[in-house]
């Protein structure tokens, strides 16, 4: 995986709506995988057909209906009749309770019945005045009624079917992760160009839990996983996985000129000042490819890490050492790490702005690259001229129209980001310093202009 | 139809003139000894190019200045092809970290026409020039990123320099190798801080004011457009015998007026030096010489030998017509030079041309008026020692035998028959032969009779059957060619193109009889 870069990491959160600057960052690539799953179970509603809708208004009417009732009274004959019912029973609209024949499998349906409110199992004929349409000789068994979903889809005219698709869905696998479906359009053309598998071994440890993940609750799977209720990109309601199906783990790839790459995804921790001392408080970002909007990851950053991040000396602490390394104690108060700097760390940590503002310390930890928001100033005098020299630089076009006022600007605005009061280089010093940059030398040729070409010869042209 | 055979016209050539002065190349080596003129006063000092040794004093001059400036150097030159006088320039710039400011020639303001050469004959597109103009702006990217300050004029001619308002230049020479180390070029060292400083503020006015085009100081050269607004010029002023004097386009034109009052003021002897004299004879100049020359006043005139500026040979004419024996014509093939000197007395040395159409009430020269006899005499005798330098002779309104006489080429002598194209006349072909000169041109491989100002022939010669063929007419200018000779000992007979028979039976048109000698001078 490629290093992050830090534009990167920004666009990132600012997309992602954050508005604080950090005081830390931690990031890297994560690569996607796509899985292709043979079978996933789905809960699509679909229309009650009639006969059942007549066949589930009889047992609400008469409160408990057998075969033999329905043909009685709807007159759809012996077959039909015992058919529509054991059909029903099947699909849990109706329920026979101590029949065990009848008892609702726990399997495709189960989490219907599971978690659904508790039916009426021992309701009673009631009295009706409906009429019989015959006397038929249809069984009398099973005694049926009316269950909960067979009310629901009674009330709603529709009915929940079961439906098995296959479907190719994009994870990362640390944190084990749904972020997306494979494109559609390229599934359907790449059939005959799918590359082999990735074989058991090199699949990530945490896809090899993926079957009792999908199987959890949508409540338990979506911190598990991810996913929710449905699968955005699938009608339907995800019910699971179903038992003993296969799939199939490649990683996601692109093409970049002539080269096939794996697809990343650009995982970012920041750590945003609080009002307690020594406690940094963490967010979880995700940048993902092809221009899909950054997610905000409700994920506990313990996930990612063994060590305490959520002390700033125990964060500093893991981080791989550098010169340059802050303390606890140089911390301000926006959040920014305080560091004085001679001339060479304060050239590499002045940042390239035209007005001094804070910059970034790279930092590493482990696998991930961070970055510490550092407010920089001049531990001595020669740092702080070398500074004040480096942002004049920066400043043609102000130069150009006034460079004295410019050099006073520079300095004023420099030792107020510092909060210091150095004695800076006057105009005449810098014009002098400055003529060693040649893309400089416009302003300072501008600057004597009128001494060369206007003074001398004002007095002369009054004169005439 | 006449029974009478009709005579082609036949035509000798050798008595035709040509028109206006015309140089010839001496023939007799002449002396080449180089002097320093000294002008006795240590505020000014005469400077000039060694020529013969290729010293280039007026470029040391130059760079003494500008080495010892302390300031600022303003330096105004429409071309910059000299390498030290640009190191100069850049170390100068690098040292006073600015204060370099630089009027010359940049970008669109660079064309072939302007490219200033001394050789008479040379064609503006030759690689010569093309290397001079990649130099110019080479050298402009080195001021530029030394800390120089370019800004161009379109119509400014002049060459001068002034540095730390101290001290000035005024000077025939641009700054290219040619002017300083092989053309004839002089000017004048002004250590006159009052005259400096008016030269500085002419420069000032210039570069401020009347710029169109400028690279400021940067790591390249960067020439954008400038649009500056111009306020009232104040005309310059001089001091105790010494005046800077300008044309500054319609603002001012003391140049002018200089150069008329210094010839008024010749009783005896007026030395002037030009690159070039063209329409004198319509100009106030021209009218201040004439007075001269009524007054018996001597002119020594030194000037380019450009033979194939008709104008110039024209206006020599007219000056030699106007007092024949008073006025004595040098011409010397890369003089530059350009000065009026009155009776050893007065001097004006300036930047421009003796042409009426250019420098008198229109662009940008300079010029410096010394009324003092050091100053004079030290022009004059340099003027003087050019002239005995001269590479040329004068003859005025010469026949093509008196030029053949002369050491001109002879081209086809004897008898020949000039077979004419259908498409020409005959009558007309005869009478341009028989009043202008005829001369044999070579133009890109091809033989071309040029008949005057008035003809021109793309020719093919059969010398077995001694028969020139005319092509074709030729109407394109005739850069880039070289003379094969003149016609000064030959007989043509003009042969116009066969009628046509005709096929409709009808009578052929009634041809014009010929004279009856069928010879014309």
């Amino acid at each position: 995986m490629s290093e992050p870069k830090l534009m990167d990491v920004a666009n990132l959160l600012n997309r992602a709506g954050s508005t604080v600057s950090p005081t830390a960052i931690l990031a890297r690539e994560i690569p996607i995988y796509e899985i292709e799953f043979s079978e996933l179970e789905f809960a699509e509603e679909t229309k009650l057909p009639s006969s059942d809708w007549a066949v589930l208004a009889l047992a609400r009417a008469l409160g408990q209906i057998s075969p033999n009732d329905v043909d009685a009274y709807l007159g759809l004959g012996e077959t039909v009749s015992d058919g529509l019912v054991h059909r029903l029973l099947g699909s849990s609209l109706l329920d026979a309770p101590g029949n065990e024949e009848t008892t609702p499998k726990l399997t495709g349906w189960g989490w219907l019945t599971r978690w659904a409110s508790e039916s009426d199992a021992h309701a009673n004929r009631k009295p009706t005045q409906a009429s019989k349409l015959n006397e038929s000789s249809a069984a009398a068994t099973p005694k049926c009624h009316l269950s909960v979903a067979g009310s629901q889809a009674l009330e709603r005219g529709v009915v929940m079917q079961r439906r098995v698709r296959s479907a190719r869905l994009l994870f990362i696998a640390e944190p084990l992760l749904f972020i997306g479906i494979a494109d559609e359009k390229k599934q359907t053309y790449a059939t005959y160009q799918r590359k082999r598998p990735l074989e058991p071994g090199d699949v990530p440890k945490s896809l090899h839990i993926l079957d009792a993940v999908l199987a959890l609750r949508p409540d338990e799977r979506l911190g598990a996983c991810g996913i929710e209720a449905n699968i955005q990109g699938i009608s339907g309601q995800f019910v699971e996985i179903v038992p003993g199906s296969q799939w199939e783990v490649r990683p996601s790839e692109q093409r970049i000129g002539k080269q096939t790459v794996q697809k990343t995804a650009l995982l970012a921790l920041a750590a945003l000042p609080t009002s307690r001392e020594n406690v940094l408080d963490w967010k979880i970002y995700l940048g993902l490819p092809d221009g899909k909007r950054p997610r905000v990851l409700a994920a506990d950053v313990s996930r990612f890490f063994h060590d305490d991040l959520g002390s700033i000396s125990s964060f500093l602490g893991t981080l791989e050492p550098c010169s340059m390394l802050p303390t606890q104690r140089d911390l301000r108060e926006d959040g920014a790490f305080d560091i004085r700097c001679d001339t060479d760390a304060l050239r590499m940590l002045m940042g390239e702005t035209a007005e001094p503002s804070d910059t970034s310390l790279p930092v590493k930890m482990g696998r991930w690259h961070g970055w510490l928001r550092i407010h920089a100033a001049p531990s001595n005098s020669e740092a702080g001229r070398e500074a004040f020299y480096a942002f004049l630089q920066r400043q043609d076009a102000k130069l150009r129209q006034d460079f004295d006022r410019t050099c006073a600007d520079v300095a004023n605005s420099l030792n107020a980001y510092w909060g210091l009061k150095l004695k800076l280089p006057s105009a005449d010093e810098a014009s002098i310093k400055l003529w060693e940059h040649a893309a400089l030398r416009a302003a300072l040729c501008r600057r004597r202009l009128h001494d060369d070409l206007v003074v001398p010869y004002e007095s002369a042209e009054v004169a005439q | 139809m006449s029974e009478t055979a009709i005579k082609e016209p036949v035509i000798y050539l050798g008595e035709q003139r040509v028109k206006g002065v015309w140089f010839l190349p001496v023939t007799i080596e002449q002396p080449t000894i180089y002097r320093v003129h000294r002008t006795q006063r240590r505020d000014i000092v005469h400077v000039s190019t060694d020529d013969v040794t290729r010293t280039g004093h007026i470029r040391d001059a130059l760079i003494e200045q500008i080495t010892n400036a302390k300031h600022k150097v303003l330096f105004c030159s429409f071309l910059f092809a000299d390498d030290r006088i640009v190191r100069a320039l850049c170390e100068a710039a690098e040292r006073l970290h600015g204060g370099v400011y630089v009027l010359t020639v940049l970008d669109k303001h660079l064309r072939a026409e302007v490219l200033d050469e001394p050789d008479s004959d040379v064609d503006a597109n030759t690689a010569k020039l093309q290397e001079r103009a990649k130099r110019h702006d080479e050298h402009l990217a080195s001021l530029a990123c030394a800390g120089a300050w370019l800004r161009s004029v379109e119509d400014c001619h002049a060459k001068f320099c002034v540095v730390d308002d101290a001290c000035a230049i005024v000077t025939s020479a641009n700054a290219t190798q040619e002017a300083y180390e092989s053309n004839p070029e002089d000017g004048l060292l002004l250590l006159d801080k009052s005259v400096a400083h008016e030269f500085g503020r002419l420069f000032a006015y210039v570069w401020r004011y009347l710029a169109t085009l400028e690279s400021v100081p940067g790591v390249q050269l960067d020439v954008h457009s400038l649009d500056l607004c111009a306020p009232a010029w104040h005309i310059l002023s001089g001091v105790d015998g010494v005046h800077p004097v300008t044309t500054l386009r319609s603002d001012e034109a003391s140049l002018l007026a200089a150069a008329i009052e210094v010839i008024d003021r010749a009783q005896e002897h007026l030395a002037i030096a030009s690159y070039s004299f063209m329409g004198m004879e319509h100009h106030p100049i021209g009218d201040a010489l004439a007075r001269a020359i009524e007054r018996k006043v001597r002119i020594d005139l030194l000037v380019q030998p450009r033979n194939h500026i008709d104008e110039q040979r024209i206006s020599l004419a007219w000056l030699l017509d106007l007092g024949p024996g008073q006025v004595r014509l040098c011409g010397q093939r890369r003089t530059h030079t350009k000065s009026i000197v009155a009776d050893g007395q007065t001097v004006l040395l300036w930047t421009g041309n003796l042409e009426s159409r250019h420098g008198w009430d229109n662009g940008i020269e300079v010029g410096i008026v010394v009324e003092d006899a050091g100053v004079a005499s030290a022009v004059s005798a340099w003027t003087a020692d050019v002239m005995q330098r001269h590479t040329h002779v004068a003859l005025n309104s010469p026949s093509i035998r008196e030029l053949v006489a002369a050491g001109q080429p002879l081209a086809l002598p004897g008898e020949w028959t000039l077979s004419l194209s259908s498409s020409m006349q005959t009558s007309i072909v005869v009478d341009v032969l028989s009043h202008n000169p005829v001369e044999l041109l070579e133009v890109d491989g091809s033989q071309v009779l040029r008949c005057g100002n008035e003809l021109l022939f793309d020719i093919c010669v059969d010398e077995v059957n001694r028969r020139i063929d005319v092509v074709r007419t030729r109407k394109t200018n005739l850069m880039g060619c070289s003379s094969k000779g003149w016609l000064a000992e030959s007989v043509v007979r003009v042969v116009g193109a066969p009628v046509r028979p005709s096929t409709q039976g009808k009578l052929p048109r009634k041809q014009h009889p010929q004279h009856n000698s069928g010879k014309t001078r």
